[in-house]
């Protein structure tokens, strides 16, 4: 056994942190059977801790309030500290960031709040073309209408009411710019899964976003007419 | 590429409108096949640059209104934590398994009309057992 052999443990068995995939395969010279404690430590402070801003906004959409947020980037920290020494440098740590907030939200952030988990003709190739489709018929008009009219609670809003799963893809894909492959690994199902998944929740959020302008649009006037 | 793979009916290239936007269309016969046909059918070419136009337009009012920066007490917490976690491996290295775990005291102090300060103090511990 090495003198970190007491540390070659799998951390958390429902995370398989080998399965992450690299994006940006670069030339890394860091010997991690012979790293100290000291050097690995301000190896993740430097190169972990950078990502504290956007996985704490990643948390915010996922529990929906700041408390919670806060821990589970707090909890995540300590999983993938826990675990750094099975991150491969060089591969892609952003995901690999994601994957562990992700897993522990599910696991630990939503216990009491069971809700069955769409599953029946998620990843049908009907469906795709359907919500593929259906995006693009909803006119021009209604986009515009959207920016015009829209607040910046309201996005906060219609995505927190958007199903879990749907709302994960979107911010994952669009906020964050992850591939299907990526959003695969980092919330542990299918590409095509994510693919219905994703177009589907950009139609809800479309949908949700086009309802609130509508909403402020016709508030606007009415008091325009009022004045 | 044989000159048969070009030609793709509008049925065809619908429902790959949004994997080309997203650059989820890997096979790059299948690339050229989508954008001959853009080319040539300006029905699903309107149909792209519709989804395209909108997605871009979603995208840009999502990343302008959602971002918040972390709390520093966050940035704080999460330093704290790594410190305290390290030196307890610093310790398992010379042999002692067990459990890592960190601690977090929080101060609440409420002011009410009166001008009465109530203060908690609330510690948790987490562990995180060695498997």
């Amino acid at each position: 056994m090495s003198a970190t052999g007491v540390l070659d443990v799998v951390f958390d068995s429902e995370i398989d942190l080998s399965l992450m995939s690299g994006s940006d395969n670069l030339p890394v010279v860091i010997d991690r059977e012979k790293e100290t404690i000291a050097a690995r430590t301000a190896r993740f402070e430097k190169d972990a801790l950078a990502f504290t801003d956007q996985l704490y906004n990643a948390a915010l959409r996922y529990t929906k309030n700041s408390h919670d947020a806060q821990d589970l980037v707090q909890d995540t920290y300590a999983k993938a500290f826990v675990s750094f020494h099975q991150f491969e440098p060089g591969t892609n740590l952003k995901a690999w960031l994601y994957r562990i907030l992700t897993t522990t939200f599910i696991n630990n952030y939503r216990k009491d709040q069971r809700r069955p988990q769409l599953s029946t003709g998620e990843v049908e190739d009907w469906q795709i073309a359907k919500a593929a489709s259906h995006t693009s018929n909803e006119g021009k008009s209604a986009e515009d209408e959207v920016l015009e009219n829209i607040a910046d609670r309201d996005v906060k809003d219609a995505l927190a009411s958007m199903p879990e799963e749907f709302r994960m893809a979107v911010y994952l894909s669009d906020v964050e710019g992850f591939s299907y492959k990526e959003i695969a690994e980092i919330t542990g199902v299918p590409n095509g899964t994510v693919m219905s998944r994703l177009h589907r929740g950009r139609k809800m959020l479309r949908e949700a976003l086009a309802s609130y302008a509508k909403e402020r649009g016709f508030k606007d006037k009415k008091s325009g007419n009022k004045s | 590429m044989s000159f048969d793979n070009i030609f793709i009916s509008c049925e065809q290239v619908q429902p790959q409108i949004v994997l080309y936007i997203d650059h989820e269309l890997f096979d790059q016969d299948q690339v050229s096949a989508v954008e001959s046909h853009f080319g040539e059918c300006l029905s699903c070419r309107q149909m792209k640059e519709t989804e395209e136009r909108a997605l871009s337009m979603m995208r840009d009012l999502l990343n302008r209104t959602l971002f918040e920066p972390a709390p520093q007490e966050l940035h704080d917490r999460v330093r704290q934590q790594t410190e305290e976690i390290s030196q307890q491996m610093a310790g398992a290295q010379g042999g002692v398994s067990g459990s890592y775990f960190y601690s977090e005291v929080t101060h609440t102090e409420i002011t009410t009309e009166d001008g009465t300060q109530i203060e908690i103090r609330r510690e948790i511990h987490r562990e995180f057992p060695l498997e």
